[in-house]
């Protein structure tokens, strides 16, 4: 029995060593080929041809499979017009395959193989908020060169001159390049149903603070909650968050852009913040903005609106898209900016933004890297944008898009109530971009602070100076701190 | 090779076939981790850039932090609560389907189990529909009896907190139902008897024989509800994100937020999140450290 263990136990270790080196020479022969052929990309023939006789148009070899693996948002502009655009690129490029990950928290998947640190598992294309830390770590790939490549339907015009002004620079522009792809901008505001608002007579473009408080009090009036919104995510700064321009305009404040570009003097308890602020407490004091906000996420407000419990919400251009399946047949969506000045021929500043973009990562096969490229420029082409405004609801980046009159007509309701508003007012696209990036710690505990209290007072339970103060003092503490340490660099 | 046949050799190499497998998982998957996690709580890291060696600031950044503090009282808030009303509603609930034959007994067993089978998610949406501002079961039910039922549960600072004690309590509740269940079943029916011979009241057998013979399991049950609560933010993180106002944040969930950027500021802040992390084990260990001195150690054997 003894000598049966003895020899059993020795066979059993032997196996596992055994074992144990047959992975552990796996994992060598996997290494090694990836060395010489990194990533995905392998020649789809065994021969190699001569580069000149096998590469597209675009200088690319043809005999070179490469697999792109994406990975993409799942947000309101829905994932048709991402389809349809890989059907096309693989169409024409057929050796390129997809390989796609979708998810609406598609961003915490990236920042966790991120800190895993595997760049081969690592998508060559993905979406991430947070891409300034990326391009710290130098991450990144830049995505500088693709503006001056001109798409397939334009050839001869950089993608640089083909974009509506604004909508490339200066928002992803960071340590002299640009490292995130725009695919939509939204505009952001308030957004109503405009048959409930035609049947009511209200006032679907107030041009003055007065107006506006004037349709919130109609509105509250007919037993409907004016505004709705999701203050689990802070959605009122889609409405909100630009108006200390209008009022630092109003008050003839010339210093005040400087001024928030570069941190200098109060930020949060400069006197255009507070006075927002302030307002925004009168009108959830006012019974404005609705309580039941403050535990909402932006689904369960929009919800309220189709439903005529509540009459705006603050959220971006997606919105159409994002509840077209809950939205009633009868149901039009209709956009307004909220005026924050008495000056009805002052300037009004819409929040807008990059909504939807694409980066690529830097540690990937120079030719991975190179389609991904030649990818993102596809979709900058007509065929593709239209795919986008007309299945995803964006508005398009490219300024010759409205120049096919059956492209205008087939805008969606909310696009062409959007473009109504812009034509109809003088308005100012206002992106908020501060030229400085801080990265003290209490600047992070700043912001949270604010997020933390607004949705408290926006319905009127707190007051807000107490908490802009103390985001100020954390502020402050960061801006010195972070000068202190650009000093002694 | 004789040594190969000695029975202590043997039993060696079974002890390390036996152990070795186990050992390793829990080297690599606990042991390693919380190392690692010592070594980051040290540095200014954001998870993929370049580790900064920061000495003791992380630590000292403990005690300078508003939310750390406020964080650590809506834990305390949920500890003082939880704790007992979970005890004390298993206890009697075990006592009812030991002591007590229903015909039902088999059926209420399992209904008491069963939010332990459903995810955590659906938990939160169960929850989150019972306290709806304005769909909401509750404020339905509220309603019916003509007390209001106009209230945001969730959405007010004065009682998002306190909705979440129901919502632990009956996640808990079943689970230890069935552990003093069994504990319940294991007191021998004859110290019951000859305390029924000399005249004991049923409150008095549940307080002077059950609840002492029982103090080993509910000591054990005290640390892992204490550990539950402490460790736990699920719950917050899906149905307030710790709103409003942080009234709901706990430190696991602020440790989350940090961590993987759930705040929306743009920033991860993985080192200080360790610290918090190598705080959170302190707290436990002492925690644990408290129960067992409150606690009678002895063994009990009938």
């Amino acid at each position: 029995m003894n000598k049966k263990i003895t020899w059993s136990s020795l066979a059993l270790i032997l196996c596992m060593v055994l074992f144990a080196a047959g992975c552990s020479n796996a994992a060598n022969t996997k290494g090694s080929a990836s060395n010489t052929n990194p990533g995905s990309t392998t020649p789809a023939t065994g021969e190699q041809s001569s580069e000149e006789a096998d590469n597209y148009e675009n200088g690319l070899p043809r005999n070179e499979k490469v697999t792109l693996k994406v990975g993409l948002l799942e947000s309101g502009y829905g994932r048709e017009w991402f389809d349809y655009a890989v059907q096309l690129f693989t169409e024409k490029y057929p050796n390129v395959t997809f390989d796609i990950t979708a998810s609406p928290k598609i961003g915490d998947l990236v920042s966790t193989k991120a800190a895993a640190g595997n760049d081969e598992d690592m998508f060559d294309l993905f979406y991430s908020d947070t891409w300034t830390e990326y391009v710290n770590a130098n991450k990144l790939e830049p995505v500088t060169g693709i503006f001056e490549m001109s798409p397939y339907d334009a050839p001869g015009q950089k993608l640089n001159d083909l974009i509506v002004p604004g909508f490339n620079d200066p928002e992803k522009y960071y340590k002299d390049n640009a490292w995130v792809f725009p695919i939509a901008n939204y505009i952001g505001g308030m957004f109503f149903d405009q048959k409930l608002f035609d049947e009511n007579g209200w006032n679907k473009s107030p041009k003055t603070y007065d107006e506006f408080i004037q349709l919130c009090e109609a509105i509250k009036s007919k037993g409907i909650d004016p505004i709705v919104y999701a203050g689990l995510y802070n959605y009122a700064q889609f409405a909100f968050d630009t108006k200390i321009f209008e009022i630092a305009e109003e008050n003839e404040n010339n210093q005040f852009r400087n001024d928030f570009e570069y941190f200098n003097g109060p930020q949060n308890t400069s006197p255009e913040n507070i006075e927002v602020y302030k307002r925004l407490y009168d009108m959830g004091k006012k019974g404005y903005i609705s309580k039941k906000s403050v535990g909402m996420n932006h689904t369960q407000s929009q919800m309220l609106v189709l439903q005529h419990k509540a009459a705006m919400v603050p959220s971006g251009d997606w919105i159409e898209n994002e509840m077209k399946e809950s939205a009633p047949d009868d149901f039009q969506w209709g956009y307004m900016a909220v005026p924050f000045t008495n000056n009805p021929d002052g300037p009004i500043y819409m929040n807008n933004g990059l909504s939807y973009s694409f980066e690529i990562w830097a540690a990937k096969p120079e030719l991975n890297k190179k389609w991904a490229k030649q990818f993102l420029l596809s979709l900058m082409s007509n065929e593709v944008q239209q795919e986008l405004v007309e299945k995803g609801g964006a508005l398009p980046l490219r300024k010759d898009y409205l120049d096919v009159p059956t492209r205008a007509d087939n805008m969606k309701p909310l696009q062409k109530s959007i473009a109504t508003y812009m034509k109809e007012n003088q308005v100012v696209l206002e992106l908020k971009n501060r030229k400085i990036e801080l990265t003290h710690p209490d600047y992070a505990a700043s912001l949270k602070v604010i997020v933390d209290n607004m949705a408290l007072v926006l319905t009127g339970q707190e007051q807000p100076e107490p908490f802009l103060q103390d985001a100020e003092k954390l502020l402050q503490n960061a801006i010195t701190n972070d000068k202190e340490a650009q000093n002694k660099e | 090779m004789h040594f190969l046949k000695s029975a202590r050799f043997q039993k060696a190499i079974f002890l390390f076939i036996v152990v070795a497998p186990a050992f390793a998982a829990y080297v690599l998957f606990t042991l390693y981790p919380n190392a690692l996690s010592i070594f980051y709580s040290f540095l200014d890291w954001d998870g993929i850039g370049v580790k900064t060696f920061i000495g003791w600031d992380n630590y000292i950044r403990l005690f300078q932090d508003p939310f750390i503090s406020r964080a650590l009282q809506h834990n305390l808030i949920l500890l003082v609560t939880v704790i007992p009303i979970t005890l004390a509603i298993s206890l009697v609930l075990a006592d009812l389907l030991v002591n007590r034959t229903f015909g039902e007994n088999s059926f209420y067993k399992v209904l008491y189990f069963f939010p332990n089978v459903l995810s955590l998610v659906v938990i939160a949406l169960i929850w989150s529909f019972i306290y709806d501002g304005t769909f909401g079961l509750l404020n339905g039910l509220l309603q019916v009896f003509g007390l209001g039922g106009e209230h945001n549960w969730l959405g007010s600072k004065s009682t998002a907190l306190l909705s979440m004690i129901p919502l632990y309590v009956w996640c808990y509740v079943g689970f230890y139902v069935v552990i003093f269940m069994n504990a319940m079943q294991g007191i021998p029916k004859s110290l019951y008897e000859s305390a029924t011979l000399d005249g004991i009241t049923h409150m008095q057998r549940f307080t002077k024989i059950t609840l002492p013979l029982l103090s080993g399991v509910i000591r054990v049950g005290t640390i892992f509800l204490i550990l539950s609560v402490i460790k736990g933010f699920e719950y917050m993180l899906i149905m307030t994100k710790g709103g409003p106002g942080g009234s709901t944040e706990v430190i696991s969930l602020y440790m989350f937020n940090l961590a993987f950027g759930g705040l929306n500021l743009g920033q991860h802040f993985y080192g200080y999140a360790s610290t918090i992390g190598m705080m959170i084990f302190v707290l436990l260990v002492g925690l644990k450290l408290v129960v067992d001195k409150f606690f009678a150690k002895d063994s009990v054997e009938y």
